[in-house]
């Protein structure tokens, strides 16, 4: 999973290394500035901290050095000079370079990395360059021989070890945690309740432990308090820890005396106790810590990490499932078996459960994603002296993992291009009439089987006059070329496409509208643009919903079966003939709202009926309704849809097919196209 | 009821790091990019422990850690802070300050639960 945001990670660091580089130029004109090598060591600190948890070896140790430098200066140890400053930038030039390279194995790279690196250090005063240290193993470390051993650990910690957040609990769960134990309370120096300050700790504790695992583990458990307590252990024993009767009585006394166990009492009791236990017994006992270990363990695991193909994987036979369970339905019912029909019903539940889990399991919520896009507004924004307000909606959709991978970098440059070229400064802003600050809305949604995805900006549009301008002289269309609203922003998505004369830093990074439609079209989703001059952009990306598998409607229409996905569908009515014919526009009147209609026996050239009832589905795409005229609705379906072949592919109301439980094929209505389809001659607005 | 974290960084990918682990592990993570950014998510709503870097710009790790210590309703939480500094003088600056504990960078996710886990439970 850390490959996942080692992209980012690169990302992020190209900023910080540009951060650096612009410190160092300014630290050439002001050699004093604090500031400015506060903001060079954060720089490099990022640099580090990052590398080494991404696998940026090199770039990790090169700047841990480089880091070095800049600390001591920080604490007036070391000075800025030319010499420093010039080498620093070939130091910001290598970590370019092992940004773009990870580590370095290329023989002559290292020989360079290496002499940069003596350069370096040579800078350093000392060569207590202290790379970070490991704590070296403490001498007393165990041998590896899992006998188990018992300890005596005794830990006294000061009053103020509550105040920093610590539960002493805890730590002694922990010690449990690693064997079996016995733990002794000290309870004697808690002054009576008026006397008593409720965040003090006035206890302390004895713990008799036995367990196979070394002294390091138990000295690990008291890592965060080793400096806020007095901490002893001492080994006094072998095998497991049984509590007998003279080893109570020790216990006890020392309790009423207010005085610790002496580990030398202790040790010859245990060994009493050790000669009469005989081996079988500790065998037991050891393999009894292992099993509490285990368990503990077990446990722990609230989570796993699963490879994505295996989810894949999983999806892929629920689909198979699905379809299986689908002919064993149409069995049931042909068979008229009540029993079998009971079976068939739950089968079909169970499925239709198992599905929309398996698909729960292999999605993820866009939510981190915005946290990108949130800063690159604000930070774009404010490098470009614009104002801008960046609303987002819709954040809790969940996408497909493979999707939201695609979708970053497209979504990126559309914002990019929002702020860059859409918004206009404040001033511009003003003088157009509009509030200085410019909005970006990003609004995500679910439709049918689609996920939308809608970046508006309330900047200073497109001109089309513009861009046909601009084509023309780029040689991308003729100047007699006649060309619809539609077409001309088509082009901006062309490749070597730009609408501004002069390429700005900001989108000056290699990527046009004509990859973001590139890389949209690689997972199946669509671009679309929409503007008007002096009001704002809209771009829409429409992506699939990775669910290959929908709840769909089964209607019936001529003598063909189609699917329309159930989360369109608003309702479903039966209209009398007259009604229809009576309406004109194809608009129908029910309960006093008009409703616009197509018939889907016109729009799928399927052959008409004579019925007396019709039956009308009304779907619903945003705030437009339109109901569609069908044969009959036979009832629910869940629908594996398959995608079409290649021939098909561009059809324009039909997303795709699904094969029924009898072995014929129904076809998928595109709920959302046949809005356009149907569109035109009718707003088909609500009310 | 899921445990609430504040991490707080300025790092992005670090962030995201551990927003992602913890989230996975089914927290509740409220992400600070410095601690005066941070400093707006202690307005009384319950967080059961926060995780800060400390060196950071606009306010450091360990003037948020002094800050935290002195508000009523979380001085007693724990506090972890990350370091890529296991030199002990770093280490008890910010214990010094009020840390609970720190998570050694680089840090694996399980290292960065386990170190949750002695504190928080």
């Amino acid at each position: 999973m850390i490959d996942k945001f080692k992209a980012k990670f690169v990302e992020e660091s190209l900023d910080n290394v540009n951060d650096l580089e612009e410190a160092l130029f300014a630290l050439e004109n002001d050699m004093q500035s604090k500031e400015l090598i506060e903001r060079i060591f954060r720089a490099m600190h990022s640099l580090k901290g990052g590398g080494a948890m991404f696998g940026f070896n090199h770039l990790s140790e090169f700047t841990h050095h480089l880091e070095n430098i800049f600390d001591q200066i920080r604490n007036n140890k070391l000075e800025v000079t030319n010499d420093l400053i010039s080498l620093t930038f070939s130091a910001v030039d290598e970590i370019k370079y092992l940004l773009d390279k990870g580590d370095l194995t290329e023989e002559e790279d290292l020989e360079e990395f290496n002499s940069l690196m003596e350069k370096i250090q040579a800078f350093l005063h000392d060569d207590g360059a202290p790379s970070v240290s490991h704590k070296t193993s403490s001498s007393n470390a165990v041998d590896d021989n899992s006998d188990s051993k018992i300890y005596l650990i005794s830990f006294i910690p000061r009053e103020n070890l509550l105040q920093n957040g610590t539960n002493p609990l805890f730590l002694l769960d922990d010690l449990h945690a690693l064997g079996d134990g016995h733990s002794i309370v000290f309870t004697h120096k808690v002054p009576p309740f008026d006397a008593l300050v409720p965040d003090y700790n006035y206890c302390f504790w004895q713990i008799i432990l036995s367990t196979s695992e070394p002294v390091n583990e138990i000295k690990d458990v008291f890592i965060f308090v080793e400096d806020e307590c007095d901490l002893s252990i001492e080994e006094v024993g072998k095998g497991s820890f049984k509590l007998t009767p003279p080893i109570e009585k020790l216990i006890e006394s020392a309790r009423q005396a207010n005085s610790l166990i002496k580990s030398s009492e202790l040790k010859i009791l245990l060994n009493k106790v050790d000669k009469k236990e005989d081996n079988k017994s500790s065998q037991k006992a050891k393999s009894g810590t292992n099993k509490q270990k285990t368990q503990l363990k077990e446990h722990k695991i609230s989570s796993i990490r699963v490879a994505s193909k295996k989810i894949d994987e999983l999806v892929n036979l629920v689909s198979e499932l699905v379809t299986t369970q689908a002919q064993l339905s149409v069995y049931a019912e042909k068979k008229g078996d009540s029993d079998i029909l009971t079976l068939a019903e739950n089968v079909q539940k169970l499925s239709r459960q198992l599905r929309d889990n398996a698909f729960e399991i292999s999605l993820i919520p866009m939510q981190s994603e915005l946290m990108r896009f949130q800063r690159l507004v604000r930070d774009l924004s404010k490098e470009l002296g614009k104002e801008t307000e960046f609303v987002i909606e819709g954040g809790d959709i969940e996408l497909d993992k493979n999707i939201i991978e695609h979708l970053t970098d497209p979504l990126l440059h559309i914002l990019r291009n929002c702020v860059d070229h859409g918004i206009e400064t404040p001033e511009e802003r003003v003088a157009a009439g509009k509030s200085p600050k410019g909005n970006i809305y990003f609004k995500a949604y679910y439709e049918g089987a689609n996920v939308m995805i809608e970046v508006t900006d309330d900047g200073k549009g497109i001109d089309v006059n513009a861009i046909k301008a601009k084509a023309i002289k780029r040689g991308l269309i003729h100047e007699t070329d006649e060309l619809t609203q539609k077409e001309i922003m088509d082009l901006v998505f062309t490749s070597g496409f730009s609408t501004r004369d002069t390429v700005s830093d900001v989108s000056g990074r290699g990527v046009g509208m004509d990859v973001v439609r590139k890389k949209i079209a690689e997972i199946r989703g669509e671009v679309t643009i929409d503007s008007q001059v002096g009001q704002g952009t809209t771009i829409t990306l429409r992506l699939p919903l990775t669910l290959s598998i929908i709840d769909g409607l089964l209607l019936k229409v001529g003598f063909n079966k189609y699917v329309v996905p159930i989360s369109s569908i608003e309702k479903i009515y039966s209209l009398a003939k007259e009604q229809l014919r009576d309406s004109f526009n194809r608009v129908v009147v029910i309960d006093n709202t008009q409703i616009p209609y197509v018939d889907l026996r016109d729009v799928f050239k399927e052959e008409k009926q004579e019925t007396t009832n019709i039956q009308m589905v009304l779907i619903r795409h945003e705030n437009k309704r339109l109901g569609l005229l069908v044969d009959e609705v036979l009832g629910e379906h869940q629908t594996v849809v398959k995608p079409m072949g290649r021939y098909l592919q561009r059809h324009e109301v039909i997303s795709g097919a699904s094969v029924l439980g009898d072995g014929s094929i129904a076809l998928v209505v595109d709920t959302n196209r046949i809005f356009q389809f149907s569109g035109g001659n009718n707003s088909g607005k609500n009310n | 009821m899921a445990k609430t974290v504040l991490i707080v960084d300025d790092s992005e990918s670090i962030r995201e790091v551990v927003n992602f682990t913890l989230q996975n592990e089914g927290y509740d993570v409220l992400v600070g990019v410095d601690g005066q950014d941070a400093l707006q998510y202690l307005d009384g709503r319950p967080i059961d422990i926060i995780i800060t870097d400390l060196h950071m710009p606009n306010m450091d790790g360990l003037e948020l850690i002094r800050k935290v210590r002195e508000m009523d309703n979380y001085k007693h939480i724990p506090i972890l802070f990350l370091t890529t500094e296991s030199q002990a003088a770093k280490k008890m600056e910010a214990k010094q300050a009020g840390a609970t504990g720190w998570i050694i960078k680089p840090f694996v996710p399980a290292k960065l639960l386990s170190a949750i886990s002695r504190v928080l439970r």
